[in-house]
């Protein structure tokens, strides 16, 4: 398995074995671009890097958490509440995983890292459950927690949004 | 008045097996004091052009090692705020408009997101907004501030 040594001392929580490279360096196109399927342009919100990166005209132009949100959910996504107690008694009767970060099928979800207000990072889920993130100019990988691009950089994943898939689109299903 | 020098002075004088004309290193004490002036005064613009070219060289470097700090940095960074807010950054912007050619010399290697320091840097308002056209599209907007470049005369 290939490996590759800068990443793992800028992500210590990313260990060797836990995460696949996926795509050379390319700088055409960042982690949000790449969570919305688009790897032709950058996107973010804020007016003051405007035109360094793009981002709808007609929505919020602000570097917030919130911003981004609104920017999936005018593509489809919804927030993903915390899990309550009846879903932790679920697990108990199906033996499946409530958390917000599992997967669910006939959903995709992104992850929004952040630290505050501030949006640092996005990955995507993938259909097996593992996550596919864009890391920042470097390469595309993909990572079996969320927990493993967790760091200073980066934040923590603040918000999990989720989109019902067709039927076509979704093998597991 | 200066007497001419036709002799070397007693201790200058180099001993009798490298005398003659290849050997004389200091022909120039031989000059009126006058003619040794204008000399300088000739070699003035060379010497100009000789620190200038030495402060550009430093400049260059300096500016190399910053944007490599910079590029390390912020390699695996996705905010901009936190790319354009990298101390590194700073201090390239810093070194004010001199740096605009080493700036568009890396872009011709590779599309990198200089252009925030390019519209910082660059004096005239119309050139700020060169590329907007394709906001998010590094490699246009790094083809358009190339061109621009050329225009100028900063890069080949």
């Amino acid at each position: 398995m290939e490996r590759d040594l800068e990443l793992e001392m800028a992500f210590p929580n990313l260990l060797p074995g836990e995460y696949n490279l996926k795509s050379p360096v390319d700088p055409t196109y960042n982690c949000l671009a790449f969570a919305a399927d688009i790897d032709t342009k950058r996107l973010w919100p804020g007016k003051e890097y405007y035109p360094l990166y793009d981002w709808p005209r007609h929505l919020t132009n602000e570097d917030t958490i919130e911003c981004v949100c609104e920017y999936f959910a005018a593509i489809g996504y919804k927030v993903c509440l915390r899990p309550s107690w009846w879903a932790y008694l679920f697990k108990i009767l199906t033996l499946r995983d409530p958390s917000i970060f599992a997967l669910e099928r006939g959903f995709e979800k992104i992850a929004i890292y952040g630290i505050a207000k501030e949006p640092l990072h996005l990955s995507k889920q993938i259909p097996d459950g593992r996550w596919k993130s864009k890391l920042g100019y470097g390469r595309d990988i993909e990572h079996n927690t969320l927990k493993a691009l967790e760091c200073q950089d980066y934040g923590k994943p603040v918000v999990i949004m989720k989109k019902r898939i067709s039927n076509a689109n979704n093998p597991t299903s | 008045m200066s007497a001419v020098v036709t002799e070397y002075p007693a201790f200058h004088k180099p001993p009798e097996q490298y005398s003659g004309e290849r050997y004389d290193n200091f022909r120039f004490l031989k000059l009126p004091i006058q003619a040794r002036t204008a000399s300088l005064y000739e070699l003035a613009p060379a010497v100009k052009m000789l620190e200038q070219n030495y402060n550009q060289d430093r400049l260059h470097q300096k500016f190399l090692n910053l944007a490599k700090k910079w590029k390390a940095d912020v390699k695996f960074l996705s905010s901009p705020s936190r790319i354009f807010g990298n101390e590194n950054y700073f201090q390239i912007i810093r070194l004010g408009s001199a740096i605009v050619p080493y700036i568009l010399q890396d872009l011709q290697k590779q599309p990198f997101p200089w252009f925030h320091a390019l519209r910082i840097l660059v004096e005239d308002e119309n050139d700020k907004n060169i590329g907007v056209q394709y906001a998010g599209d590094d490699r246009k907007m790094a083809e358009c501030w190339i061109e621009w470049g050329k225009k100028q005369k900063l890069i080949a």
